[in-house]
C-alpha cells in the first residue's frame, strides 16, 4: 500500500529540520497547542497533534479555538457522563479523536459512549487490554444498528481490510513502521510496534518486523489471525485472548464487508 | 505453449533433504554458447510456428546461482538472435529466493517476468544452508529476497512439500503458509521419496490425503480470504466448470508440451525425467524443437492416457482430475510407464473423505 | 414504549408490588452502561425514540442521572418511575443536571402512596423531590385493595402543582406468588369507587389514565363518557404487552407476566420482533382463555377489541 511518510516530533523546535512535509507532533502541554500548529504549518503539514494527558477528558479545558487544529487525545478516562454532556458542543466543534487505554475496563465502556455521543474515539489495545471486552467491542464498533462515531483500531481494519493484504492498525496509533518514522535529535527512528521488538530486531528491513516471526518459528506466524495482528502480543505467554480476538474480528469484517 | 524447464544450472546453495532424492546434479553451468544455440534453436521453432509460444521456466538448483550477467547475457542474446520471436517467449523463474539481488531482478523485469515461484519450510533442519540444515539463516535470507521482490512490485509464492513431520500439525502448516504470503496461495505437494527413507520423512498417499483433509473444512468455509491454494482451488474449479484445471502431473497433457533442458544441453520429458533421468531426448545441440517434440519415446507417453482409461482407470469417475497421474513417478514406482501412479493413493481418499462429502459437489467424470 | 429496569434494588415494600417478587430474586443487578447503549441503540433503531426508566428504584442506580442525560443527548424522551425516595446528596445532583431538560423530554411518574403508609423521613423526601421536578411529575397509584380514596392524590397534585393526571394501576396476581391484589369481584366492585372520585377529577381538570388490565365492562355507559370528557378523548381497556428489559438483559411482557415468559434482549434482532413475540404470546392466551370475566367470552367489545378482557396475569394464575 502506497502510504503517506509521516514523521513524528517531540521537540518542536525540530520542525525546522523539515520542509513540506507531514508531522505529528507529541505533547503533553496543553498550552502549546496553537505555538505548536503555529511552528508546524510555516513549512509543513500538521497531520495532528499527539496529546499525552495524565487526566479524564473531563478535566481537560478544551478551547474554542483548537476548531481548525486536528487532535489526538490519549487520556486516562471519560470522567463523569454528566461531566462530559456539558463539554459535547465544545467537542463536537473540535477535530479531536480519543484513544483510551484497553486496560482499563472502564474504558471500553467509555469508548461506547463517547462513540455513540458522536465522537471519534478508540482503544488502545496493548498486553494488559481485556481481550474478553475487546471482542465484545468488536460487535459494538462494527455490527451497530444505528450510526456511531468510528472506533478505532476497529474501523481500520474495517476500511482496509481486502482480503488478500495485511492489515496493520498499529497505523492508528502511529505505530507502523512503514508510515511513521520519528525525528529525534541527531537520529531518525522508523515506529516500533507496541510489543513487537523486546528482543532486538534482526532484519535489516525495519518496514516489515514481523517477517521475523516466520523464521523464529513463533506461534504468531501460525495464528488465523495474524494478518491483522502482525505479531503485536507476541510477548504474551497466553495468547488465547489475542487469538481469540484477532480471528473473531477477522470473521466479523469478512462477514460486514463480503458477504452482506 | 511450450513449456520449457530450463535447468541452466542444477546446483544449490541450500541443502534439502528432498534434493538428496534426485538421482544426478550437473555440476556445470550452461555456457554462453549453448545457451544461444538453444535460443537460436526457440527462435528456429518460433518462426516456423507463428501461432506458437513458448514459455521458458528458469529452475535449477538455484537459478539465481548465475548471477545478473547471466540474464543480462540472456537478454543481449534474445535481441540477437530472436529478434521477431522475443516476444512469443515468456520467461518465469523458480528460486529459493535467498540469492536474490536487484541486478537480478532487474534482469527479471526485462524478461517480463512478473511472478516468482518459490518454496518454503519452517520445520527446522529439512531446509537450509550446509550439513546442519540451518533454517533460521536460510529463511532469513529467504525473507529478504521477498522484501527486494515486493520492494520491485514482483509476486512471489510458494509450494510448500508435506512430509512426516508436517503431518503433526495440518492447520498450523496451512496458517504458516497463508499468513507467509497473503496475497498468493501456496501449493501443497506430496514429498517423492523413492528407495531408502533416511530421514524418515516420507508418508502414505493416505496420510497425505487426511493432511489436506485437516485443512480443507477450514479453508472450504473461509476460502474467499485467501487466494487460490493447489490442491484444493483446482479440484474445486475442475469439478465446477468440467475443465482440466490440474497441475502437468495430473492434466494427462504432458507428454505434447513438455521439455527438459539442462545445463549441458541434455533433454528430457520434464524436470522430473531430468532429475531422474528417464524420457531422455538426447541433446539439444543435435536436435531441433521438431525433433525434440516428435522423438520416439514421446510415443508410448502419448499412448499412455488411453491405455489407462480403456484398462485400469476404466470406470474411474475420478479420471478428469487424474489422468492416471504422473508418469515419472508411474515409472519410478511400476518401472512401466503406462501404468497408472500412485496419485490415487491420495487423490481418491482425499476427494471422496474430505472434498466432495463437504462440498456437496460429485464427479461423475 | 419499553421499560428499562436500572436496577432491582428498591427503597420501600409496598404490599401489592407486582415487581416484588421478582426483584427481590437477584437485588444486586445494575444496568450497566454497555446495556444501556445496546437497548438504545435497539430502539433507535426502531425509530422508537420513548424510554421508560424504573425498577426498583431507579434512583439507586449510582448512574441514573448520567444515564437520564446520556438519553437525552440520543434525542430519547425519558419516563422515569420513581418512589420520589432519593438521599439528599443524589436529589442535589437531579436537581443540579436534570432541571436543564426540557420539560417535554423528561417526565416523571411518581408511585404515590398515602402518607400515612409512608415514614416521616420517606414523605420528608417526597416533598422534596415533589417540589423540586413538579413540572416533570404525574402522580401514580396502584389499587391493591377496595377502599380507597384520590383526595390525598389531589391535594398533592395541587399542593405541589404536579401535572394534572393520575396513572390508575390495578394490583394483578403473580404467577406461582402470593402479592396483595383485587379478585376479580374486586374488580367489579370498584368502577363504583372510581365513579365516586371521578368528580373531584373533574372539579379540579385532573385526567385519569388507567393502567394496562382495568376491564371496559365495569363501568356503566355513562362512566365511559364521563371519563372520556376528562381525558380529552383518551380512554383505553386495551392492553399490549409492554416490554420490559431487566439489568440482565432479560425481557418480557410485562410485570405480572414476568415469570411466564421470559426471554434474552439478544434473542431478538430487532424491536419488531420482541413486540410481534410478545404479541403473540398474549393471543395464544388470550385465543385460548378470552377476558378474566366468563362473560368476556361472548362479549362484544372484547371481539371487536375495544377491550382486551383484563390482565393476562388472573387467567395464566387460575
Amino acid at each position: 500500500m502506497n502510504m503517506e511518510h509521516i514523521y513524528i516530533i517531540q521537540d518542536v523546535s525540530l520542525i525546522a529540520q523539515l520542509q513540506n512535509k507531514t508531522v505529528v507532533v507529541e505533547t503533553d502541554d496543553l498550552n502549546k497547542i496553537e505555538d505548536i500548529q503555529n511552528a508546524v504549518q510555516e513549512h509543513n503539514q500538521l497531520f495532528c497533534i499527539k496529546l499525552n494527558v495524565n487526566q479524564d477528558i473531563t478535566s481537560i479545558v478544551f478551547k474554542d479555538e483548537w476548531k481548525n487544529i486536528p487532535l489526538v487525545v490519549y487520556p486516562t478516562g471519560l470522567g463523569l457522563v454528566r461531566d462530559f454532556i456539558k463539554l459535547l458542543p465544545l467537542l463536537k466543534k473540535l477535530n479531536v479523536k480519543f484513544f483510551l487505554d484497553g486496560a482499563s475496563a472502564q474504558n471500553y465502556e467509555a469508548v461506547q459512549i463517547l462513540s455513540s455521543l458522536g465522537i471519534y474515539s478508540g482503544i488502545v489495545i496493548n498486553e494488559n487490554a481485556n481481550w474478553e471486552k475487546l471482542t465484545d467491542m468488536i460487535y459494538y464498533a462494527l455490527c451497530n444498528r444505528v450510526q456511531h462515531a468510528p472506533v478505532e483500531p476497529f474501523q481500520y481494519v474495517y476500511d482496509t481490510y481486502k482480503r488478500q493484504t495485511l492489515v496493520d492498525y498499529g497505523t492508528v496509533f502511529f505505530e507502523n513502521p512503514e508510515r511513521f518514522e520519528y525525528l529525534a535529535e541527531g537520529r531518525r527512528q522508523k515506529a516500533i510496534p507496541i510489543t513487537l521488538f523486546s528482543k532486538a530486531p534482526l532484519v535489516a528491513d525495519w518496514n516489515k518486523p514481523w517477517q521475523r516471526f516466520f523464521y523464529e518459528g513463533t506461534e504468531c506466524a501460525a495464528c488465523e489471525g495474524w494478518r491483522i495482528c502482525l505479531g503485536k502480543y507476541a510477548a504474551m505467554k497466553d495468547k488465547n485472548g489475542c487469538r481469540d480476538f484477532t480471528v473473531e474480528l477477522l470473521d466479523v469484517v469478512e462477514n460486514r464487508k463480503f458477504k452482506q | 505453449m511450450i513449456n520449457i524447464i530450463f535447468k541452466a544450472v542444477e546446483k544449490c546453495n541450500s541443502n534439502c533433504v528432498y534434493c538428496e532424492v534426485i538421482a544426478k546434479h550437473e555440476n556445470e553451468i550452461m555456457k554462453y554458447e549453448l545457451l544461444q544455440e538453444v535460443l537460436q534453436k526457440v527462435n528456429d521453432y518460433l518462426l516456423k510456428n507463428q501461432n506458437e509460444e513458448i514459455n521458458l521456466t528458469w529452475h535449477g538448483g538455484e537459478v539465481c546461482l548465475l548471477g545478473a550477467d547471466y540474464f543480462y547475457k540472456t537478454i543481449e542474446l534474445l535481441e540477437k538472435y530472436c529478434k521477431t520471436t522475443k516476444n512469443r517467449i515468456k520467461h518465469s523463474v523458480q528460486s529459493n529466493l535467498t540469492l536474490i539481488n536487484q541486478e537480478i531482478i532487474d534482469a527479471f523485469k526485462i524478461l517480463g517476468i512478473k511472478n516468482i515461484g518459490s518454496s518454503y519450510e519452517f520445520i527446522p533442519h529439512i531446509r537450509g544452508f550446509g550439513k546442519q540444515r540451518d533454517a533460521i539463516a536460510y529463511n532469513r535470507k529467504f525473507f529478504e529476497g521477498v522484501s527486494l521482490l515486493e520492494k520491485n512490485g514482483l509476486r512471489w509464492g510458494v509450494i510448500y512439500v508435506v512430509h512426516k513431520q508436517s503431518l503433526e500439525k495440518p492447520l498450523e502448516v496451512f496458517h504458516i503458509l497463508t499468513n507467509l504470503n497473503v496475497s498468493s496461495g501456496p501449493k501443497f505437494n506430496k514429498i517423492y521419496i523413492y528407495g531408502e527413507d533416511k530421514y524418515n520423512l516420507a508418508i502414505t498417499g493416505k496420510e497425505y490425503a487426511d493432511f489436506l483433509g485437516a485443512i480443507f473444512p477450514f479453508w472450504w468455509k473461509n476460502r474467499e480470504r485467501f487466494p487460490k491454494i493447489a490442491p484444493f482451488s483446482n479440484f474445486y474449479d475442475s469439478y465446477t466448470y468440467k475443465v482440466t484445471q490440474m497441475d502437468c502431473e495430473l492434466t494427462g497433457l504432458c507428454s505434447h508440451r513438455w521439455m527438459y533442458i539442462g545445463p549441458t544441453g541434455n533433454v528430457s520429458q520434464c524436470g522430473r525425467g531430468g532429475d531422474f533421468e528417464i524420457l531422455n531426448y538426447g541433446k539439444i545441440q543435435y536436435q531441433t524443437f521438431e525433433d525434440i517434440l516428435t522423438h520416439p519415446l514421446r510415443k508410448e507417453l502419448k499412448n499412455r492416457t488411453a491405455i489407462l482409461r480403456n484398462t485400469t482407470c476404466k470406470d474411474c469417475r475420478f479420471w478428469m482430475v487424474c489422468h492416471g497421474g504422473c508418469p515419472i513417478d508411474a515409472m519410478l514406482t511400476n518401472g512401466k510407464i503406462t501404468t497408472k501412479a500412485p496419485h490415487c493413493d491420495w487423490v481418491k481418499p482425499f476427494l471422496t473423505e474430505y472434498f466432495e462429502p463437504i462440498t456437496g459437489l460429485v464427479t461423475n467424470d | 414504549m419499553a421499560n428499562i429496569l436500572l436496577t432491582e434494588k428498591c427503597v420501600r415494600a409496598c404490599p401489592y408490588c407486582f415487581a416484588k417478587e421478582y426483584l427481590k430474586e437477584s437485588k444486586e443487578n445494575m444496568l450497566s452502561w454497555e446495556n444501556l447503549i445496546y437497548i438504545t441503540d435497539l430502539f433507535e433503531a426502531a425509530n422508537e425514540k420513548h424510554l421508560s426508566l424504573l425498577g426498583g428504584e431507579p434512583a439507586l442506580h449510582p448512574q441514573f442521572i448520567d444515564y437520564v442525560l446520556y438519553l437525552n443527548q440520543r434525542n430519547f424522551h425519558v419516563n422515569l418511575f420513581t418512589s420520589g425516595i432519593m438521599p439528599n446528596k443524589q436529589l442535589e445532583f437531579a436537581k443540579e443536571y436534570l432541571l436543564k431538560i426540557p420539560v417535554e423530554n423528561l417526565s416523571f411518574v411518581c408511585n404515590y402512596n398515602h402518607p400515612d403508609s409512608s415514614t416521616a423521613n420517606e414523605t420528608k423526601q417526597i416533598n422534596r423531590f415533589l417540589t423540586t421536578f413538579s413540572k416533570y411529575t404525574s402522580l401514580s397509584f396502584n389499587l391493591y385493595r377496595k377502599d380507597f380514596d384520590f383526595t390525598f392524590l389531589v391535594e398533592a397534585i395541587l399542593k405541589y402543582d404536579l401535572k394534572k393526571h393520575i396513572r390508575l394501576g390495578l394490583a394483578h396476581p403473580i404467577q406461582g406468588q402470593k402479592n396483595i391484589c383485587l379478585t376479580l369481584d374486586e374488580i367489579r366492585e370498584i368502577a363504583e369507587k372510581i365513579r365516586r372520585q371521578i368528580t373531584l377529577l373533574e372539579e379540579n381538570r385532573i385526567s385519569l389514565g388507567f393502567d394496562c388490565g382495568m376491564p371496559l365492562c365495569i363501568f356503566s355507559d355513562e362512566d365511559i363518557g364521563r371519563l372520556f370528557k376528562l381525558n380529552r378523548g383518551r380512554v383505553t381497556f386495551f392492553c399490549t404487552p409492554a416490554i420490559d428489559i431487566g439489568p440482565d438483559m432479560q425481557v418480557w411482557a410485562c410485570f405480572p407476566l414476568a415469570n411466564y415468559e421470559k426471554k434474552s434482549l439478544y434473542d431478538f434482532d430487532n424491536v419488531e420482533e420482541i413486540k410481534k413475540y410478545f404479541f403473540e404470546q398474549n393471543n395464544k392466551i388470550r385465543k385460548e382463555k378470552k377476558g378474566i370475566f366468563e362473560e368476556c367470552k361472548t362479549c362484544a367489545c372484547f371481539e371487536e377489541k375495544l377491550c382486551s378482557g383484563g390482565c393476562l396475569a388472573h387467567l395464566v394464575n387460575d
